[in-house]
């Protein structure tokens, strides 16, 4: 009779763990399920609240985005570059080896966003980098900003040139020509 | 006339929006792309939810699978399934298989063994080559997990030889092969062909290497056949994932073959490593073990005493570092890793910062630690649009009033799930810490009574002067735990 009594105490506080144990893990999964539904949440709230201020900070008659690609980088490896309009310094980038890869293997970066009145403006881009002996480069180009009403995109590419073994640095308007 | 001026001019005004829509489409899909390829899975899938919900967009099959990797790298399962599903739907039997075959790999890399099945059950055939060698690779792996070593055989005898990853196959057939027959000599001499086969000199032919030498030695221990164990145990390199186990194998076989010498000199060199505390505790009681073989009777007792000391004050250290853990002290080794590497900074004592140091390589610690930080992420990331939303309050008008206040509601709402999630993730790993050091006391309490109990036999016999001591100190020191190689370990695979 004592026997089966610790029989059935034994199998109880086995249950007791087995139920423990389950009820730990399907605890760390209903979580993973939570962080999934958090994670979510929090993009569609980032990415309203980024909607939005863009809609009110950059109104799309006057948004103006400037974005950075750079193919090969033969000659030129980026590692700084400002952005100026109108003789006004309006944003500088660094590049580590992260974005200068994620950059040569096809990334394109924005590296400016801003709300312009229509008509020309200047628009200087200064490329700080070495070339592939590791020597200081340095480098500007101008393009004149004929910005019309809706938003404008342009990209400045940085391409290698196999003749003159330099980069060339080149603008192109991808909407609002 | 003017009729086709006019359509000439809407013609070409449609043909220039439509280049329009594809080059925007591919900046904004190699911006994504900048993003991803820096591991920065948010930006990358808020910039596509944004041009996504602009229909910016003009995805192909391609570009579809793309943005669902990102996805699965940033563990939205529940969206990639849709995305998986609309390639289903909408695209041929090869991007289907292909989907599946993604989303089966990503279940087998995070252990999801049933869900991989079935994902992997899904494909009819329409792989790339490669795709397919990986898909047997990974069923004969999850086989073996299921100890059906058969099927794992049949599965693993598909995967080709010019595949990149058929050393792991090769490994793996022998070691299935050896849990169907029990052949010992065709399992050895198979391992050792396939050392001397694919032995170089970059360091993954080291760890395969390594591998194949301490499974041998293992399996060779536990047959009895001390003097090839060492041999192959020999072969591991210093200071690598498997020394430590290797130098244990090596001492128990060392001391089989009474060669305490030899064992001794291991043992003080597995002492001096810093790898993980066990070893070191093992060495505690294993030299002077070996020393009282040796009939250094006064070094023993010495050593002995020195043990007892060190595991003493290794539990009152290990006591004190629950107690400062529940407190919530190490809480910064959540949002910094590198500062385990230089834990001695934060910790008292060099024994604790190896514990540390241990625990910082567990996987589940790892994985409590990436948790905790991509929540901590997000509450950052919600923090800067909130300021962002602050700063452009003078620009509203009032069209945008109601969605301006609704957003900060939102971001509210998100904050509170997200510091609920981070309070969750801590105490995990709080938790985790705390068993972790709660097993190390309770093994160093194991070795702190062995080492009492071998000196408590030592003085015991000198007082009496019995000349029974062969039998006594072998029991005293018989740590079955430490010396005797884990019956289980012969089923140690590389995973490719």
């Amino acid at each position: 009779m004592l026997m089966r009594l610790k029989i059935k105490y034994i199998l109880l506080i086995f249950a007791v763990f087995l139920q423990a144990g389950i009820c730990l893990a399907s605890e760390k999964e209903q979580r993973a399920i939570t962080d999934q539904k958090i994670k979510l949440n929090t993009l569609m709230v980032v990415k309203d609240a980024v909607q939005l201020v863009e809609d009110i900070a950059y109104p799309e008659q006057n948004r103006f985005k400037l974005y950075l690609t750079h193919s090969s980088g033969k000659y030129f490896t980026i590692e700084k570059l400002t952005v100026i309009v109108d003789g006004i310094d309006k944003v500088t980038h660094r590049y580590d080896e992260l974005k200068q890869n994620a950059l040569l293997r096809g990334g394109s970066s924005r590296i400016y966003r801003t709300s312009v009145s229509e008509g020309v403006h200047e628009l200087v881009v200064v490329f700080d980098g070495t070339d592939r002996d590791k020597n200081i480069i340095k480098n500007a180009r101008t393009f004149l900003l004929d910005k019309k009403a809706g938003e404008m995109i342009v990209v400045v590419s940085v391409k290698d040139n196999d003749q003159t073994l330099r980069p060339d640095f080149e603008f192109s308007v991808i909407k609002g020509q | 006339m003017k009729f086709s001026i006019v359509f000439f001019m809407l013609i070409s005004l449609a043909f220039e929006s439509a280049a329009t829509e594809e080059e925007v489409s591919k900046l904004l899909l190699s911006e994504i792309m900048y993003y991803r390829l820096q591991d920065n899975n948010f930006d990358a899938i808020g910039r596509y939810m944004n041009a996504e919900e602009k229909n910016q967009l003009l995805l192909n099959k391609n570009n579809r699978a793309y943005i669902a990797s990102v996805y699965l790298n940033y563990d939205l399962h529940s969206q990639v399934s849709s995305m998986l599903e609309y390639l289903i739907r909408n695209e041929s039997a090869a991007v289907r298989d292909m989907s599946w075959y993604y989303l089966g790999k990503l279940h087998y890399e995070s252990k999801r063994v049933k869900s991989a099945v079935k994902s992997f059950s899904k494909i009819t055939g329409q792989l790339t080559a490669t795709e397919q060698e990986m898909k047997y690779i990974m069923y004969g792996v999850m086989a073996m997990n299921d100890k059906q070593y058969d099927v794992a055989v049949s599965e693993l005898l598909k995967a080709s030889a010019t595949s990149q990853l058929f050393p792991y196959v090769e490994y793996n057939l022998a070691v299935a092969r050896f849990k169907i027959s029990n052949n010992l000599t065709v399992f050895s001499n198979a391992l050792t062909a396939l050392a001397l086969k694919y032995a170089g000199s970059s360091e993954n032919d080291y760890i395969f290497a390594d591998q194949i030498h301490t499974t041998l030695g293992y399996v060779l221990l536990q047959n009895k056949q001390y003097e090839p164990a060492k041999q192959s145990l020999r072969k591991v390199s210093l200071n690598a994932h498997l020394t430590t186990r290797a130098l244990r194998g090596m001492i128990y076989a060392s001391a089989e073959l009474k060669q305490y010498d030899l064992a001794l000199n291991l043992s003080l060199q597995l002492m001096k490593m810093t790898v993980g505390n066990e070893s070191v505790h093992f060495s505690y009681i294993v030299i002077p073990y070996l020393l009282q073989k040796l009939s250094n009777k006064d070094k023993a007792v010495a050593f002995y005493q020195h043990a007892v000391d060190y595991f003493s004050q290794l539990r009152i250290d290990l006591k004190q570092t629950i107690t400062r853990v529940n407190k919530g002290e190490f809480d910064a080794y959540l949002l910094d890793l590198e500062k385990i590497l230089t834990a001695e900074e934060w910790l008292d004592n060099a024994d604790m910062a190896r514990l540390f140091r241990f625990v910082s390589t567990l996987d589940e610690w790892r994985d409590a630690v990436y948790k905790y930080r991509e929540m901590k992420y997000l509450e950052q990331r919600l923090d800067e649009s909130f300021y962002e939303l602050v700063a452009i309050e003078p620009n509203v008008q009032k069209n945008y009033q109601i969605v301006y206040k609704e957003s900060f509601r939102k971001i509210a709402g998100s904050k509170k799930q997200v510091a609920e999630s981070i309070a969750w993730h801590q105490r995990f790993a709080r938790g985790f810490i705390t068993t972790v050091l709660d097993n190390q006391y309770d093994d160093v309490t194991d070795y702190l009574a062995q080492a009492r109990f071998a000196l408590a036999q030592f003085y015991d016999l000198e007082e009496q002067k019995r000349q029974t001591t062969e039998t006594t100190w072998l029991r005293a020191a018989d740590d079955k735990a430490a010396m005797k190689p884990a019956a289980d370990k012969t089923d140690d695979r590389d995973r490719p």
